[in-house]
């Protein structure tokens, strides 16, 4: 069991566990079939719904018991109400207090969907809220990230036409906000990764309502070379965080997603003057495999831009830099050996 | 492990059975709804157990196709359910094991999954969602399955599964996250989908999911001094299994079954080869 640790018990102690144990089983086993035997009867009242939270309070992973529980609100329960809605946001408080026990069961997310895609008014904004403050007491949990851009999208759409263009450089802003607290943040950085293309479409499209964005993003090689800066600048700060130089990686890999005319003159452009940067960098910081390693990558890739052999010289140097890294960093050793047959083979 | 016969065969065919539904799904238990999940677990049980032929393909076919959008290639849990990666490859990998891939919109399923790649080179759970190793595994499998490997940046999928190693030897799902033995199988079986298991280092990793063992019950649990469990027990072995290791039978890393059942593997895109060398 995930990070449950193992303890001694003596012959005494086990006894009474095991007894205690059973005497949960046996009430959880009864509650279960007592349930079963209502879902079977096709019970769908007040009755069935409480002693379904029982049970779903006990066991959330319990999967059949949330479509019950949707099955009794479905015919049961919200037909006869005049406020839905009203209820339907007590269920959500309902999930909120699971959540904070098992916050990995998918069930629970899922049941949040659907008693959101079921009520009459959704509050979208009201759970876009919900999840900030989540994102806020933990920034790097990841189902809130992955419900935020669910949610994201239903407030986006739920919205009149003309204020739909203004939620994207919002959430663009999120990210910037998050990273600047911690560039550390890889969600932030992955969230800003799919938010710019989107962005740009939109900007493309005159969808985009920010005009100090649509500014900004109108001169893609502007806006290319300022995300760099960006970047750069938070590598500088932390040369040993794997998010920043993730997020470079994108940036000069796929330079097209944000600066879709960029000539392969300028690409080596800038490709080279990164390699530098990051050998001043290396000087500074002779222990970080992240700066050796991203040297080799970047060389590697400007003789693929400018489509030629690596020469004689550098290849010693990278042979040297790779020997480094199979040193610094011996687990991925098999990975580095690879890399050097490539690059000697390459000149 | 050689030991199939330490569970009653007749027994464990009859219990399975028993959790089939009127829509042709299987639930977890005899009083379970059907899900997408389950419905795998049990061919997979049948198929070990030699006992597909007590199943009707088709309708187990007609159950999965009415949880596949043919447009989109997407695949939900069940009629409820999410849209996730990890439905696609339950959807693939049982359709393959049955021999009716036909009734998937593959090609559409191929692309969706693509689009799960991030930046890191990693897979998330639906396209724009954070990467995490587990869906890794579903994404190469389903890929695998396909034979649409070469729609992913293969080179970076593997980096950032190497790197899930940590110095103790153990393989974590993310980044700065403690390594756990479920993962030896998540990430393992990637890396040996795409002939990159030397990019980590074995020798640690076997180390790491041996001191996992409990030395009193002999289950396995995720790390060195935690109570183990049977989800972990199986992702250890699978893992040491993978590593090479002697008196374990050879698992597949597409299927996670054993080798030697393979060929009963209606649509194996391998043919029954282990292409994990
Ligand atoms: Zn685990």
């Amino acid at each position: 069991m995930h990070n449950v640790r193992k303890q001694k018990y003596s012959a005494e102690q086990l006894a009474e566990k095991k007894q205690l144990e059973k005497g949960k089983i046996n009430a959880y086993n009864g509650l279960s079939t007592q349930v079963n035997q209502f879902r079977r009867e096709g019970k769908h009242d007040k009755e069935a719904l409480d002693l379904n939270t029982k049970l779903i309070k006990i066991n959330p992973e319990f999967y059949t018991m949330w479509n019950y529980r949707r099955e009794i609100l479905k015919t049961g329960i919200l037909p006869n109400l005049e406020d839905k809605d009203d209820f339907l946001d007590g269920e959500l408080k309902f999930v909120q207090e699971c959540l904070m026990r098992f916050p990995k069961t998918y069930w629970l997310w899922n049941h949040r969907k659907w008693c959101l895609e079921t009520a009459a008014k959704p509050d979208w904004k009201k759970e876009l809220a919900m999840v900030t403050y989540a994102l806020a007491k933990d920034e790097r949990n990841f189902h809130a990230w992955n419900y935020r851009r669910y949610v994201l999208a239903k407030y986006e759409e739920t919205l009149p036409e003309a204020h739909r263009g203004a939620v994207k450089p919002k959430e663009f802003e999120f990210t910037e906000e998050k990273i600047n607290k911690n560039f550390s943040n890889f969600s932030a950085w992955h969230q800003r990764s799919k938010v710019i293309p989107e962005l740009m479409e939109e900007t493309r499209q005159g969808k985009c309502t920010d005009e100090k964005l649509v500014k900004r993003l109108s001169d893609p090689k502007t806006f290319f070379g300022s995300e760099l800066d960006y970047v750069k600048n938070a590598i500088f700060m932390d040369p040993n965080d794997q998010s920043v130089w993730l997020y470079l990686r994108w940036l000069l890999t796929k330079p097209e997603i944000i600066y879709p005319d960029i000539s392969t003159e300028y690409h080596i452009e800038v490709v080279e003057s990164t390699i530098k940067e990051i050998a001043e960098l290396y000087e500074d910081e002779k222990d970080c495999r992240h700066c050796i390693y991203w040297i080799v990558f970047y060389t590697i890739m400007l003789y693929e831009l400018k489509k030629q052999r690596i020469p004689e010289a550098v290849g010693r140097t990278l042979t040297k830099h790779i020997g480094d890294l199979k040193e610094k960093d011996a687990l991925r050793k098999g990975q580095y050996e690879d890399w050097e047959k490539v690059v000697v083979s390459a000149h | 492990m050689h030991a199939r016969e330490a569970l009653p065969r007749e027994d464990v065919i009859k219990f399975v059975l028993n959790c089939q539904k009127p829509n042709g799904g299987f639930g977890a238990a005899p009083n379970h709804d059907a899900h997408i999940t389950f419905t795998l677990s049990a061919v997979q049980i049948l198929l070990i157990e030699d006992a597909l032929d007590k199943i009707d393909a088709d309708q187990i076919a007609d159950y999965i196709v009415s949880l596949h959008n043919q447009e989109t290639g997407e695949v939900s849990g069940d009629e409820y359910g999410e849209v996730d990666t990890r439905f696609l490859y339950i959807a693939l990998n049982c359709l393959s094991i049955l021999g009716k891939l036909d009734r998937l919109n593959v090609e559409a399923m191929a692309k969706w999954i693509a689009a799960c790649q991030n930046l890191d080179g990693g897979f998330g759970m639906v396209p724009g969602a954070e990467s995490h190793a587990a869906q890794a595994f579903t994404c190469i499998g389903a890929l695998t399955i396909a034979g649409k490997l070469d729609l992913i940046d293969g080179d970076l999928a593997c980096w950032w599964l190497s790197e899930r190693q940590l110095p103790e030897g153990g393989l974590n799902g993310r980044p700065e996250k403690l390594p756990d033995v479920c993962y030896s199988w998540w990430v393992l079986s990637c890396l040996a989908m795409m002939k990159k298991l030397h990019w980590i280092n074995r020798d640690k990793l076997r180390d790491f999911i041996l001191k996992a063992q409990d030395e009193d019950d002999g289950g396995i649990a995720d790390r060195e001094g935690d109570v183990a469990d049977v989800f972990h027990t199986n992702f250890g072995l699978c893992g040491l299994s993978l590593l090479g290791t002697d008196g374990l039978d050879q698992v597949n890393p597409v299927y996670c079954l054993p080798q030697k059942v393979m060929h009963r593997v209606k649509q194996d895109p391998w043919n029954g080869k282990d292409l994990s060398k």
